[in-house]
């Protein structure tokens, strides 16, 4: 089997709920990895990650970097304690990342709890070195922060491995509870869906599609966009709502610049009934504080007032270039940008009313009568399963 | 589906499927060879070629085979990269990308590239009279606009410019985009004293891929290099299969032009009567008018509806349009361009759309575009202008 070594960062701080995370994170991390057979031990504050040979590192490597809760890994090799072969498996290892470029500073850290090994820790750090610059004539030794590690533990056997690759930090998905989001097909959305999670959120998603108002390309690109975050998620359902007869009800039942605001009232009550029936505590929304007309901080606390559970802004205080960055990162951006609107033009007001007065314009949402319509669009819902599949 | 679409390209021929792959499997030869199966294949070749040239009206010599309207387009064009010294050329906002997209490539070898705007759809000699100046060496312009169908009076902008150059003692090449004309309307470059005009043969029911370059001008030289097929003009072994399909294409829809044309102008007026009932405003001149059109083209507007949500409708109802202008589609701006350089307001660009037709495009399929439309008008609120 294969080993890898992880970093726990957050969670190896809990008290008492310790465990509740490691579980959660053990059963994340095994969900991905199988079909492959996987084993899960924890010991000093870390995880120890054996994986059936059968599986290609490559969905390792994946699984590690969208599981929340990981913070670091590091591919690692256990071999006996005979100095040939430590020496042959230092080489090995040192031929992949982070040392593949053979360029910057490193050094070798041992750690002997075995003192009846031949050779002490300070003679082991030097044989390796040599290793490493024999190898790598360009790279320097630096004690001191040095950019890359090899690290060798003396224990019952010996273990190999080097500085760790970054993990996505946060803390392990279903830990915090279960949400829906609102995902359209912009770039924020899918931001706030990950950021969520990163906390701990498991999230369901909710578009709303108004075909032929807007395009089936606009409904697959959110389909797309949801199968880029779910491994973060640990998979996720992704709930369409046919929303054409109301967004033309509301064009036709209530003033010109209310349009934008009776729609997103609309969402917020069909995100409600959907949430209750599938045992969602929270809304998700990738708004920003004043990105556009409806995210004013009037037309929040309107939006706010047709919820009747708490709804999540996790962008709220974010730019745009912020948002773009974590895009990228997460890799949403390119499928965000595709030029397929995700609202028609006809359905947008020309002035909408970016201030709006909450009492006023709950009248004006009770006076267009829309609550049956509403409950047909939920029963009437399709729901896509996207799976956890990195 | 019905297919609406014939701008954009027409369903190939029997005829000429039969033709192409009997070429293709008898014609093994390459016709630059000089075994006897290259020579059989060169003497088809200009068999053709004599033939091309005698429904244009124009010598054998001066026709060349080529991938199609883009790349005839293209040959001319780029041809004048090569002059040392730059001058204007003038053109047409209406144009085709095939021309306008040239612009940014001149404007950076030191041409001055000018499209001039054309109301309604038509360029008045007025505008390109005053638009002439000593350093104009390239008058383009199409002979169909393939958004809306109008007929350019080539003939006088031609002669404005004939006229213009007796006056500054200089030659000007002019060259015309005729692609949605040749098989559908009557036109002869040379007779209207054009320098060069470019031809497609998918759209009059040929092969993709081939199409005509007639060009009596010497001084038009190629940018590509190859073994000299084409007189270098077009190098690249001749697609003779396509080529032969092509004219078979050719002749069919030569032989049948005037009583194809009749047909298609009563579905013209058919549709443009339908749109007008169900509240659609028509874009394209109006059969009533005394304006030049193309009937094989019909533009009308679905305002307040966008284009693309249009399209849509009418695609669940089995109808194949194409719009105008697109709004979010990777084509955005092209045909939107074309409009705005008529002068069409911006909301009628973004609800125009694009109803075409063929030689084989039937009453009952316009019947039931017609009721198509009414039903998607009332579906829709369709609201004319």
């Amino acid at each position: 089997m294969n080993l890898y070594l992880i970093r726990l960062g957050e969670i190896s701080l809990k008290g008492m709920n310790r465990n509740f995370f490691e579980k959660k994170l053990k059963n994340n991390i095994k969900l991905k990895i199988h079909p492959h057979r996987s084993l899960l031990t924890r010991e000093k504050g870390r995880f120890y990650l054996y994986v059936d040979k059968s599986c290609p590192e490559e969905i390792v490597i994946k699984t590690l970097q969208t599981t929340f809760g990981v913070v670091g890994f590091s591919k690692a090799i256990v071999c006996d304690k005979d100095w040939d072969t430590i020496v042959s498996n230092a080489k090995a290892l040192i031929e992949n990342e982070p040392f593949a470029d053979g360029a910057g500073t490193f050094k070798v850290e041992c750690r002997r709890s075995d003192k009846s090994f031949f050779m002490n820790s300070y003679q082991i750090e030097s044989e390796l070195g040599g290793v490493v610059l024999d190898r790598y004539p360009d790279m320097k030794v630096k004690v001191k922060n040095p950019e890359k590690e090899l690290r060798i533990e003396v224990r019952e056997k010996v273990y190999l491995y080097t500085s760790p690759v970054p993990g996505p930090g946060g803390l392990p998905v279903g830990t915090a509870g279960k949400g829906l989001l609102l995902l359209s097909g912009g770039i924020d959305s899918p931001v706030a869906f990950w950021r969520m999670a990163k906390r701990g959120l498991k999230q369901d998603c909710l578009y709303f599609h108004a075909y032929p108002y807007t395009s089936d390309m606009a409904l697959q690109k959110v389909k797309d966009l949801a199968r880029i975050v779910a491994p973060y998620n640990q998979g996720t359902n992704l709930i369409v709502v046919n929303f054409t007869e109301t967004e033309l009800w509301i064009k036709d039942h209530s003033k010109e610049e209310e349009h934008t605001l009776m729609m997103r009232a609309c969402m917020m009550k069909v995100a409600n009934k959907i949430a209750k029936a599938r045992a969602c505590k929270v809304l998700v929304t990738g708004e920003a504080l004043g990105q556009v007309a409806s995210q004013t901080l009037e037309s929040m606390c309107f939006t706010n007032s047709m919820s009747e559970i708490p709804v999540l802004r996790p962008l709220v205080a974010m730019d745009k270039e912020e948002i773009i960055s974590t895009a990228r990162q997460i890799g949403t951006f390119e499928t965000s940008i595709l030029p397929y609107d995700d609202c028609c033009v006809i359905f947008s007001p020309k002035h909408p009313l970016v201030r709006p007065e909450v009492e006023q314009e709950k009248k004006s949402y009770s006076e267009m009568n829309i609550e049956e319509l509403l409950d047909k669009c939920v029963s009437e819902a399709e729901e896509f399963e996207i799976s956890y599949h990195v | 589906m019905y297919y609406f679409d014939w701008t954009a390209t027409s369903p190939i021929s029997q005829n000429s499927l039969k033709t192409y792959c009997e070429v293709a499997s008898q014609y093994i030869g390459n016709p630059s060879s000089t075994h006897p199966l290259g020579v059989k294949a060169k003497e088809r070749l200009e068999a053709e070629r004599s033939y091309t040239a005698s429904v244009l009206g124009v010598k054998p010599s001066e026709i060349y085979f080529t991938s199609g309207g883009t790349e005839s387009d293209s040959i001319i064009l780029s041809s004048f990269l090569n002059s040392p010294s730059p001058g204007e050329i003038i053109t047409t906002g209406i144009e085709h990308s095939a021309i306008l997209e040239w612009k940014k490539t001149l404007e950076t070898a030191g041409w001055t590239f000018t499209a001039l705007t054309c109301p309604g759809g038509y360029l008045d000699p007025e505008t390109l009279k005053e638009a002439l100046n000593e350093k104009v060496r390239m008058v383009c312009f199409m002979k169909v606009n393939n958004v809306t169908g109008t007929i350019l009076d080539t003939k006088t902008l031609v002669r404005t410019v004939r006229d213009y150059e007796k006056k500054a003692g200089r030659k000007i090449h002019i060259h015309c985009d005729a692609v949605q004309a040749l098989g559908k309307i009557p036109f002869n470059p040379a007779s209207e004293d054009m320098d060069s005009a470019a031809f497609s043969a998918h759209k009059f029911c040929g092969p993709r891929g081939v199409g005509i370059l007639y060009c009596r001008s010497k001084a038009i030289a190629s940018l590509s290099r190859g073994g000299g097929q084409e007189k270098g003009l077009r190098p690249g072994t001749e697609n003779l299969a396509a080529i032969c399909a092509m004219n078979t294409a050719l002749k069919d829809s030569i032989a049948h032009l005037d009583s194809i044309f009749e047909e298609i102008l009563g579905y013209r007026r058919k549709i443009e009567k339908a749109a007008l009932v169900s509240g659609y405003t028509l874009i394209s001149p109006s059969c009533d008018s005394n304006l030049a059109y193309s009937p094989y083209i019909i533009n009308i507007c679905s305002k307040p509806i966008p284009s693309e949500v249009f399209l849509r409708v009418m695609s669940d109802k089995g109808f194949c349009l194409s719009a105008g202008s697109a709004c979010s589609s990777n084509s955005r701006g092209k045909a939107e361009s074309v409009l705005a350089a008529m002068n069409i307001d911006h909301s009628i660009r973004m609800s125009s759309i694009r109803i075409s037709m063929g030689s084989t495009t039937t009453e009952e399929e316009v019947n039931l575009l017609c009721t198509a439309l009414a039903s998607a008008s009332r579906e829709l609120g369709i609201i004319r202008n």
